[in-house]
């Protein structure tokens, strides 16, 4: 029953209502106006401030990222001043002086061994 | 052999897309923010609206003008929370609403029911339509009648309806009763007023 609404009613109800009307008094709107006036005062310090703050604080942002860039590639950096080559072979010298003999051992992949007069 | 492929290009420049980022970021925070003309240019048009809500909610109490001042300057404070995706007349009545019901519970000693001479106190506006006669003033003083003797959440109920004609769930929103008690409140406004006009 509370869900009816009887719309021809309100209508009625809502233009009488309505109908009366009344306008801001003069000192109430002067009261609110110097109100107002002076938030904004108040306020005007914030955005300026803001604007002070913002570069430093980008400046700042942008130092912590180049700090930690640094110590993020600096293991990459210094690698790159040691390449690491392969061994392809190992190379052995004997030599049987008495009996005027020198022996090259060389190692490579399938360890065959040369023997050098 | 191990192969390292390093993510991060030589070229890139980090450091102008981090300040490019931020000064999004800004502006983003920026168009969110309403200044102070943009505050005054959407209030304007409720101004007296509002005024008349505060006023006919306290019952022609003159600490309505206290109260609409309050209500105004918090709205300016907190104008930054306003989310633009509601209509700014819901937002700014909620506070008003939020105001009034301070005011009630500051000054508890009050009486909910107030007589008042509305004979003089009313001041009845007639648009073109209007048949002017002893009449059509009965009604409209029966009506403010009926609202007075209204406890204070029934009256903002009362004045939000059918003089702002705010929607049931806008009502719901400002004052934050469920929309069955609304209903209910309503009906018995409804009622009371009919048996006042002599319908019933």
């Amino acid at each position: 029953m509370v869900d009816k609404i009887d719309k021809l009613d309100d209508q009625m109800i809502s233009r009488f209502t309505r109908s009366v009307k009344y306008k801001i008094p003069e000192a109430v709107e002067e009261r609110v106006t110097t109100a107002l006036t002076k938030e904004k005062k108040g306020k005007t310090m914030g955005p300026v401030r803001s604007r002070v703050w913002f570069p430093l604080s980008v400046s700042a942002a942008a130092a912590a990222v180049i700090i930690a860039a640094i110590f993020i590639f600096q293991p990459f950096l210094n690698n790159r001043s040691e390449p690491v080559t392969p061994i392809t072979e190992i190379k052995t010298e004997f030599e049987l002086n008495d009996k005027n003999i020198k022996i090259l051992w060389v190692q490579k992949k399938d360890f065959d061994l040369k023997l050098r007069k | 052999m191990i192969e390292i492929e390093m993510c991060m290009k030589p070229d890139y420049d980090y450091l102008g897309a981090a300040v490019k980022k931020a000064a999004a970021l800004f502006k983003k925070k920026e168009a969110a923010t309403i200044n102070a003309e943009t505050f005054q240019q959407l209030l304007t048009p409720l101004k007296e609206n509002l005024y008349n809500f505060i006023f006919k909610a306290l019952n022609f109490s003159r600490d309505a003008d206290d109260v609409f001042q309050e209500t105004l300057l918090r709205a300016f404070k907190y104008r930054n929370s306003f989310k633009r995706k509601n209509p700014f007349k819901t937002w700014l009545f909620t506070i008003a609403h939020n105001e009034i019901k301070s005011y009630f519970n500051k000054n508890k000693k009050l009486p909910h029911t107030v007589n008042i001479d509305l004979e003089e106190q009313l001041n009845i506006v007639y648009d073109t339509e209007t048949v002017v006669d002893a009449g059509y003033d009965q009604m409209v003083r029966d009506i403010y009648e009926v609202a007075q003797q209204l406890t204070p959440n029934q009256r903002r109920v009362f004045f939000l309806f059918y003089d702002q004609r705010f929607s049931i769930r806008e009502i719901s929103e400002i004052t934050g009763l469920k929309e069955g008690n609304i209903k209910f409140i309503l009906n018995q406004a409804r009622k009371k007023i009919k048996k006042k006009l002599g319908v019933l």
